[in-house]
């Protein structure tokens, strides 16, 4: 049964090509998010895992099937409207590369409010209260070129975390960093959701990674096989 | 070299399919050289035939004044030619790492991949030439229609010699080439300078202060009545030589001031981008800045009475060097509009990693589209705004208030600008294929 806050995929299915030469990507997922909990999804390349997070995040249409955020069906929303949507409820962060060069850390973190309508001034206040709980108090007018790749992620998650989001959506968010630096940004990801209320949806190869959230899923040939709890809770 | 030329044969025409950037970045380049070749064919032809018209000391002209404009014009065309070919060249190479860096996995070596690129950007330059060659003279016609010195151009007076053709072609390919050379070379030399971008220092104000200088001596002169033909054209050249040292300055301003004034997310990322690299946001406009300063002077001589016993000459070439104003002023704007789309195309290749990554975040694509598009607006009103002050400037103490009195005059000038500021606009807006193509 669908709770306010909860993200539902019912009968997941998305295939890429022609009728006559198509991959079947996702071949019918079921699954609940519920309301401030974080689920990290694991599997080997091509089991549909990337896949998943951009159905559920609205980022691609599933050829069947339906994602429920909130009570509301998203699937057979609009590509604009989906696009406000991601806007408004979601956050995201990924690999890298995500910052714009141009920018310092607080005119980045604050780019999701500011494409809300919010003023600058208040933008940039909340983005500045997000980069000091993140513990970058004093780099926010640093650019990404001036911050290392720890740092840099951490931007990516007070960008994420500036506008309340209901979820957050993360795609291998420590692959391009060391395992120190990596464990430091999961553990300010899952506070900063924690804090917020916000559930997570981790995409990693990365066990240790997937031990950070409260439940595992293992994907394969775009099927969920398996589920369990971490063995350590964090 | 025997294998790397192979190579580059194997793959010349291998990419992803339609959505592939490397597709669109080398039409894009190819357009922009052969937009080059043609206008810089089309100059030097207009260049031919006021040279061969001085040897005929045409009535009106004995002393060969039209061949010394033409030059004058073809000089300050020069610069936004070569930044256009750069600009062409360096999104020529841009965006290769990928497959370069497949091929060095592979076992090619640096110099190998090198030539390769190089071999890319060399014949984008030529297949880019040789169509302009062909728009050379499929524009002749219409150039011919221009009158000059009382009459049109015999199609003859326009077309230039075949090995200045070959020249140009040459050149273009030179240009290209040298221009590959250098971009590898910075990659090369200063992988992490290419990846680290940091806050950028301001330039200094100082800059300004030559044209002040300038204009303040150039006003004294006047004023003592030693403003000569020769005091003209020192003006131009020093207006030149100012405005291309104060143009990055007064963008820096311009975005910082954009800055301030910021409000939305597309004015922010703009005026941060003006500010991160004034000199290249001056290269994109400069061309119409000087083309600006350029009209406005010859509008402003345009509007002195002809007299004395040959005043019909002296009428039609004040109207002659109105008309050339403009002239230069289109040509410098083709050329400005058709480097804002190679630049802008250019930097979302390089950024689309950024531009994936906040479209997925929800951000609308109207936004990103804002946001290039301020981009060039920004450097645009600013530089040219810059020049018709600078040409005011120093045309005031020759023409007093009347310069501003002169309805049709200012009319003129003003549509004329805005025209040539329009195209430039018009091409940032092409880059908007290049931002759907990377997120297909």
């Amino acid at each position: 049964m669908s709770r306010p806050r909860d993200l539902l995929a019912h009968a997941l299915t998305k295939s890429y090509g022609s009728a006559t030469s198509s991959t079947t990507a996702l071949a019918g997922v079921d699954l609940v998010v519920r309301a401030g909990e974080s689920v990290a999804v694991m599997g080997p390349s091509g089991s549909g895992k990337s896949t998943l997070l951009h159905c559920l995040a609205g980022v691609v249409r599933p050829t069947s099937g339906e994602v429920v955020w909130d009570g509301r069906p998203i699937a057979s929303l609009s590509d604009a409207a989906r696009t406000a949507l991601r806007r408004t409820d979601f956050g995201f962060v990924f690999q890298s590369g995500q910052l714009l060069p141009e920018l310092p850390a607080e005119e980045n973190a604050a780019l999701p409010l500011m494409l809300r309508g919010v003023p600058r001034a208040e933008a940039v206040t909340a983005a500045r209260e997000w980069l000091a709980w993140l513990g970058l108090g004093g780099m926010e007018t640093r650019r990404p070129g001036e911050l290392s790749g720890g740092q840099a992620q951490r931007v990516a998650v007070a960008r994420a975390m500036v506008a309340s989001p209901g979820v957050i959506f993360a795609d291998e968010p420590t692959g391009a960093l060391d395992q120190a630096s990596g464990h430091g940004v999961l553990e300010v990801l899952t506070t900063a959701a924690r804090r917020t209320g916000a559930s997570l949806v981790v995409v990693t190869h990365d066990e240790s990674v997937a031990a950070w959230c409260g439940r595992i899923l293992h994907m394969r040939d775009g099927r969920v096989v398996s589920e369990r709890r971490p063995a350590v809770t964090r | 070299m025997r294998a790397a030329a192979s190579l580059w044969w194997l793959l010349r025409r291998r990419d992803a399919g339609r959505s592939d950037p490397q597709r669109l970045t080398a039409v894009l380049a190819v357009v922009a050289f052969a937009v080059t070749t043609a206008l810089l064919l089309v100059v030097l032809g207009g260049l031919g035939a006021f040279l061969a018209r001085a040897e005929h000391a045409l009535p009106g002209d004995p002393h060969g004044f039209y061949a010394l404009l033409a030059g004058t014009a073809s000089a300050l065309l020069a610069v936004p030619l070569v930044t256009l070919g750069g600009a062409a060249s360096r999104l020529a190479v841009a965006r290769r790492d990928a497959r370069l860096a497949a091929l060095r996995l592979a076992g090619a070596t640096t110099g190998q991949v090198g030539l390769l690129t190089v071999l890319d950007a060399t014949a984008q330059a030529l297949a880019g030439a040789v169509l302009g060659v062909v728009g050379y003279a499929a524009l002749l016609p219409a150039v011919a229609l221009l009158r000059f010195q009382g009459r049109t151009f015999d199609l003859a007076e326009l077309v230039v010699p075949w090995w200045l053709i070959m020249a140009a072609v040459v050149g273009i390919a030179l240009v290209a080439l040298v221009s590959a050379v250098t971009s590898l070379r910075g990659v090369a030399i200063d992988p992490l300078g290419v990846a680290a971008r940091t806050t950028p220092g301001g330039l200094h104000w100082s800059r300004a202060l030559p044209l002040v200088l300038i204009a303040a001596v150039f006003a004294v002169m006047v004023l003592l009545g030693l403003a000569q033909l020769a005091v003209l054209v020192g003006v131009l050249v020093a207006g030149f030589a100012t405005l291309n040292l104060v143009g990055p300055w007064v963008m820096s301003v311009a975005g910082r001031l954009a800055l301030r004034r910021a409000r939305s997310a597309a004015s922010l990322i703009a005026a941060r981008r003006v500010i991160d690299s004034p000199r290249t946001a001056w290269r994109s406009v400069g061309g119409v800045a000087l083309a600006t300063f350029v009209a406005g002077l010859a509008s402003t001589i345009a509007m002195f009475d002809a007299d004395g016993p040959d005043a019909a000459d002296q009428a039609v070439l004040l109207a002659d060097l109105a008309t050339g104003g403009f002239l230069t002023l289109a040509i410098a704007g083709v050329l400005a509009a058709v480097s804002t789309a190679v630049m802008q195309a250019g930097r979302v290749i390089d950024q689309r990693g950024q531009y994936r990554a906040l479209h997925l975040a929800g951000t609308d694509l109207r936004v990103l589209d804002a946001a290039r598009r301020r981009e060039t607006t920004i450097p645009l009103v600013a530089a040219v705004g810059l020049a018709a002050a600078a040409a005011a400037v120093f045309m005031l103490p020759v023409a007093g208030m009347s310069l501003f009195s002169s309805a049709p005059l200012l009319l003129r000038f003003a549509g004329g600008v805005a025209g040539a500021s329009a195209l430039v606009v018009l091409g940032a807006a092409a880059s908007r294929r290049v931002v759907r193509t990377v997120l297909a």
